[in-house]
Order: C-alpha cells, then sequence, then structure tokens
C-alpha cells in the first residue's frame, strides 16, 4: 500500500514535471502566434524574376558601387553577397520562366561553377567578383537571351 | 485558449494517431503473434541472437526491415521481455523499429540528401548500440526468466493458433499502453495552441534540437510521416539536428513506451536510461548539423511541419464539432479505413475470447490436441512438416516482401501522379478564384503529397527527375506553399496571384516530364 502511494507520488511529480515543461513551451509560444501574423517568405534582395535578376547583374557589373532599393532597405546584406546570391538563384529562377531546357542547362552549370570557384576561403570583394571572367560572360549571354525571352512574350501578348 | 478548443484538439489529434497508426498495429500484432505461436520462446531469443555479441546489430537490422510504428513495437517488446531477451536489446529493437521501414527509407532516400539519410540510419545505430551495451551493463539483472509455453502444433491449428493469438495481443495490457501513448498525443494537443512550432527548427536557433527533444518525447509519429518531416525540414532548411532529433525521439518513443519500460524496469533505471539517450541523441545531433547542412537552400523562417503536434484550432475557433468531424474525415486514406476495421474487428475477437475464455482454454486445447500427419499415399515430400524457423522465416520475408510491394502501390505510376495532380490544380483553381479556403486547405496538402509521390515513384521505376524538372517541381511546391499562407492569412489576391503563378509553374513541370 505504502509503496503504491510512493509510485503515485513520483508519477503525479514526474507528470507535473512534463506539464510544467509544456506551459513552459505553452508561454514561449504565444509571442510564436503573434509573429506568424508576418511572413517572410523571401530574402529582400530576392529578385522575382530571372529578369529582374539578369537586369540587376549587368548593373553590379556596370556599377559595382550601385545599391537597389531591397539592399538599401537591408543593410545587413553587402553588394557582393547580392552579387553571390543572385548568382546562386539562376538556376530556380531560370526555372520559373519559360527559358528551355538548353538554356536553363547552361545558366545553372555556370552558376554551380560560379558558386564552387567562390566557396574558396579567401574573401572576394566585388570588383574581384565581377570581373571574373565567366562571370561577365555568363551575365551578358544572359541579359541577350532575357531580352530575346521578353521581346517574345510582348509579341505574344499583342498578338491577336 | 478556450478550455473547449483545447479539449476538441486533443481529441482530434487523439482520433488522428489512431487512424495513422491502424496498418502498423495490425503489423505489431501479427509479429508478436508469430513471435509467440510459430518461433516460441527458444526461437524468438535465437533470433535477437542470444546472449551473443550480435544481438544489437541484429536487432537494429530486424527493427529497419519490419514495418511497425512506436505502437504496433509495444506488443513485440513484450514477447522479446517473455522470451529472455535483454534489456539492453529490447529496448534497442523498441527504439529502431518505429525509425525506418522500407517505404520511408525510400522516400527520404529520394527526397532528402542521400548521405544525410545513411548518416542517420548510422547515427540510429550508433544510439541503439550504446543505449543496449549501456542498459546491460548498468543493469545486468534486468532480463526476465523465459515464460515457458508449450510449443504449437502445425498445420491449420497453427495458423488458428497465430490468429487467435494476434486477437489476443490485441486485447491485452499492450493496449493500455497504446492507450497511454495516444493521451500522449492528446497532452500535447491540448497544451500547444495552434501554429506555435512554427519557428521551433530554425537552422539558427541553437536550442531548436532541445525544444524538439521536449516536444518529440510525448508525440507519436508513424516513420512515415517522421520522413516527410525530416525531408521537408531539409527542403525548407531547417535545423538538421533538430530534424536528428524528432527522428529518434519523436519516431522511437512515446509515452505508452515509457510508462511500459517503467512499469518491467522500474523508475530508477528508466530515468537513467531516457536521460542517457536524450543526452546522446542531442549530442549526435549537434555533431552531424553542420556538416549535413544542405547548400544553396534558403533557410525558411518558420515551417508548417509540426503543426500536427499542436492544437489544430485557433483559439477563437467555433464550429469545434463540426471541424474535427470533417479533419478527421480528411485524415482517412482508403489503406487507412481498412486497416482501421481489421484493427476493430481484431480488438472484439480479443474482447470476445477474453470475456468468454478468460482461463484460455481455448488456445490450449488448440495446441494440445496431438500431431497428426496424415500418412501420404505418394511420396513423402508431398506433406512436408514446416519447422517453425522456416515458417518464421518465410513470415519475415513476406513481410519485407509486402513492404516492397507496398513501395510501388502507394507511389504509383507517374503518369497516374500527373493526371491527378492534373485533376487536384483544376480543382484549385476554382477554389481560389471563388475564395473557397475550405476546399483550397483540403486540396493544398494533398497536392503536396503527391509532388512528393512523383519524385519517388519516378526513382522506384528507374527514371529518376533530372534536375530542370527537379527545379520545376521545387518551383511549383514553392508557389503551393504561398498559394497555403494566403488561404492562412485569408487574402483573396494573393490567393489569386498565387494561384496563377502556380497553374502556370504545374503547367511547365508537367511539360518538363512529359516524357516520363
Amino acid at each position: 500500500m505504502i509503496g503504491s502511494l510512493s509510485k503515485a507520488r513520483t508519477l503525479t511529480r514526474w507528470l507535473a514535471v512534463f506539464l510544467c515543461c509544456l506551459l513552459g513551451c505553452q508561454l514561449a509560444s504565444d509571442v510564436s502566434e503573434e509573429e506568424h501574423e508576418s511572413h517572410e517568405h523571401f530574402p529582400p534582395h530576392w529578385p522575382h524574376t530571372i529578369f529582374k535578376a539578369s537586369d540587376r547583374l549587368s548593373e553590379l557589373i556596370a556599377n559595382p558601387a550601385a545599391t537597389s532599393p531591397q539592399t538599401a532597405l537591408s543593410s545587413q546584406i553587402s553588394p557582393q553577397q547580392e552579387f553571390i546570391d543572385l548568382i546562386g538563384w539562376l538556376p530556380i529562377l531560370a526555372a520559373d520562366s519559360d527559358l528551355d531546357r538548353a538554356t536553363f542547362d547552361r545558366i545553372d552549370s555556370a552558376s554551380s561553377k560560379l558558386q564552387l570557384r567562390w566557396q574558396e576561403p579567401q574573401p572576394k570583394d566585388l570588383p574581384t567578383l565581377v570581373n571574373d571572367p565567366d562571370a561577365r560572360e555568363i551575365i551578358t549571354w544572359l541579359a541577350d537571351i532575357c531580352h530575346q525571352e521578353q521581346s517574345r512574350m510582348q509579341q505574344h501578348l499583342n498578338s491577336p | 485558449m478556450d478550455i473547449s478548443v483545447m479539449l476538441w484538439g486533443s481529441l482530434v489529434r487523439m482520433g488522428q494517431t489512431l487512424i495513422a497508426a491502424g496498418p502498423t498495429l495490425i503489423v505489431g500484432w501479427l509479429v508478436a503473434a508469430i513471435f509467440e505461436r510459430i518461433l516460441g520462446r527458444d526461437g524468438t531469443y535465437r533470433l535477437f541472437g542470444g546472449s551473443s555479441w550480435r544481438q544489437l546489430p541484429q536487432a537494429w537490422l530486424l527493427g529497419m526491415l519490419l514495418p511497425v510504428c512506436s505502437l504496433g513495437v509495444i506488443p513485440i517488446m513484450i514477447q522479446m521481455r517473455r522470451s529472455g531477451i535483454s534489456g539492453g536489446t529490447i529496448l534497442a529493437f523498441g527504439l529502431t523499429a518505429p525509425l525506418f521501414n522500407p517505404i520511408s527509407v525510400m522516400y527520404g532516400l529520394t527526397l532528402s540528401d542521400p548521405v544525410a539519410i545513411f548518416v542517420f540510419c548510422m547515427g540510429s545505430l550508433t544510439v541503439i548500440t550504446v543505449m543496449g551495451l549501456l542498459w546491460d551493463w548498468l543493469f545486468p539483472g534486468s532480463t526476465a526468466p523465459i515464460e515457458p509455453l508449450p510449443a504449437t502444433p502445425y498445420g491449420i491449428r497453427r495458423i488458428g493458433a497465430v490468429a487467435m493469438s494476434m486477437c489476443q495481443q490485441a486485447f491485452s495490457v499492450s493496449t493500455l499502453y497504446i492507450v497511454i501513448a495516444v493521451a500522449g498525443v492528446g497532452l500535447l494537443g491540448f497544451a500547444l495552441p495552434a501554429g506555435c512550432l512554427q519557428r521551433a527548427a530554425a537552422q539558427s536557433d541553437p536550442l531548436a534540437p532541445v525544444t524538439m527533444a521536449g516536444i518529440s518525447t510525448l508525440a507519436y509519429i508513424t516513420p512515415m510521416i517522421a520522413i516527410v518531416q525530416i525531408a521537408s525540414m531539409f527542403q525548407h532548411g531547417n535545423s538538421i539536428a533538430a530534424s536528428f532529433t524528432l527522428l529518434v525521439l519523436g519516431a522511437g518513443v512515446n509515452l505508452g513506451m515509457l510508462v511500459w519500460i517503467v512499469r518491467n524496469y522500474r523508475w530508477r533505471p528508466t530515468l537513467i536510461w531516457i536521460s542517457c539517450l536524450v543526452l546522446l541523441v542531442l549530442g549526435l545531433s549537434y555533431g552531424m548539423d553542420s556538416p549535413l547542412r544542405p547548400k544553396g537552400v534558403e533557410q525558411a523562417d518558420h515551417t508548417h511541419a509540426f503543426d500536427v503536434y499542436c492544437n489544430p484550432f485557433p483559439s477563437d475557433a467555433t464550429g469545434l464539432m463540426q471541424s474535427s468531424g470533417r479533419i478527421l474525415y480528411e485524415s482517412l486514406h482508403p489503406e487507412e479505413i481498412v486497416a482501421g476495421v481489421a484493427c476493430l474487428f481484431i480488438l472484439a475477437f480479443g474482447g470476445f475470447i477474453a470475456w468468454l475464455d478468460p482461463k484460455n482454454a481455448w488456445m490450449n486445447a488448440l495446441i494440445s490436441m496431438p500431431a497428426k500427419v496424415d500418412a501420404p499415399s505418394g511420396s513423402r515430400l508431398k506433406d512436408v512438416v514446416l519447422p517453425p524457423a522456416v515458417i518464421a522465416g518465410v513470415s519475415f520475408f513476406g513481410l519485407v516482401l509486402a513492404s516492397v510491394v507496398a513501395c510501388f502501390l502507394y507511389y504509383p505510376p507517374v503518369k497516374e501522379i500527373r493526371q491527378e495532380m492534373h485533376a487536384i490544380e483544376a480543382e484549385m483553381v476554382g477554389a481560389y478564384n471563388r475564395g473557397n479556403w475550405e476546399n483550397l486547405e483540403y486540396w493544398i496538402p494533398i497536392q503536396e503529397d503527391w509532388s512528393n509521390k512523383l519524385v519517388v515513384s519516378a526513382y522506384l521505376r528507374g527514371q529518376p527527375l533530372d534536375r530542370f524538372s527537379k527545379l520545376k517541381l521545387q518551383v511549383y511546391m514553392k508557389k503551393l506553399e504561398l498559394l497555403e499562407h494566403a488561404v492562412e492569412d485569408r487574402d483573396l489576391e494573393e490567393a489569386k496571384e498565387f494561384g496563377r503563378q502556380g497553374a502556370a509553374a504545374f503547367q511547365r513541370f508537367k511539360s518538363a516530364i512529359a516524357n516520363l
């Protein structure tokens, strides 16, 4: 009988510990419930389309000091980080467009190659990055492709 | 939070648990019956390596192959204890069996990084080996003596004895532990408000694995749900440490199992064991977090993967009874309906046997009938008495083979999935244009599920998606997620915009996989 009472007391204590943990979690979670209202789906410098990414990359090549409205809002993102991120996002942005498989493959392989090269530990500033001949080549080529694609889309919209 | 919301939410989560557990519970009862009536005590003891060094690796391997969950494993653990198997091996098996099965490994290999799944498998082997050895070293006298059990005769009586044993396993003390485990899930649903774990597994949060350890010990997760959540965590750039913790403690442990361990091995060993387990899992989790972190994946600011552990209703929800019924109805899949009905029948028969035959006379009569072999008229080979080891081997091999066949049923051909997704996309177009939120809340998760299944199906049939198609699908799934959030916010304009983007992404994806 005494053993059973002791077991019951211990069980109660154990359950109390669990409930306290849960209560703590619940109190902590009240904050996250309020935070839930604002979903952040993309980083501030996410370009949304391959065309905008291409424009911004061309802009950075032409003028490395140029800030975009997005990066101006977020002081945490340096221009070189923006450049590296944009190059890394090119494949997914290309996949979110009507660009054909061959064009996608070229963008994807150039993006992977550049990302791999830039993973090396020594820090790189923006002029070094934008003067990478492979980066310049793919950005120039991409700008042409995007221009053609936008013209095609415009024609498609204008056609009766 | 309103008490009625907490209660209804808790009931819904318990109902969903019972629905999800049906198929693996039947497997658990069947395996326990095979252990008891075909393998017998000695055979079960030998199957787990006896007292040799092989007991832990064998427990791990058997656990990996058998499609049981952390509820279905309880009757098996009871049989193992009655067979004189060491506590360390029983707990090792109990921990591993619910983590993986052939279907879930296939899913994980395809949708997560295969290296990560391999590391997770090896991590689980490390956990059970260390925990098994530790238990047997700390508590060497914890092995129960073998309970005597008369041999089961061969032939139709053996089949009858297995069927009767299955019913008895279902209507036994093991079901009480299962009910306790389900109550643990209800407790989580009662205490955690809707969506409160959406930021619980952020990659940047060093406490994410600890939070996950606290939650997942009470939670019940089937192997399939565990691997789906892990794949989702990888895709959303969540904490890898938290996902390993979720796998081992969420899928492997539940409240019922903990109570069973306490009842059989007492408080002190259980507390020491669970503390060591949590510490070891957390240690491994933190160790593998950085090396396994997927590259190039943007970290999502929140995830819906753990919404299933929280209350399903927001604090101001109304019409709770109707909503609960709808959620439970939507949780029912055909295989779960069949398994649920079968479970009820097995339980009813078990109850019937326990009520009419409390002294187990029927089983004794069945197994004590003299063995009788009809004299074969021709060759003796036509009437061979198969030894129990062969029957058990065929049964286990059959279960594993059934799992492999189930893979092909669970993941239908790509063409069929594509047609299914096309039909759902058409349903969603109408729904977001009309602002039919409930319809969208129903279809979006189904479409996400089909999207994941399509990847696995293509892989299973030797035509894995190339990078072009994979990224097209990734874009489509992102649009679905955005639509899902617009639905949550009840924002019609956003829903229409993301819906249109999703429809375009789906068309592109369909064109990309047109040759599959």
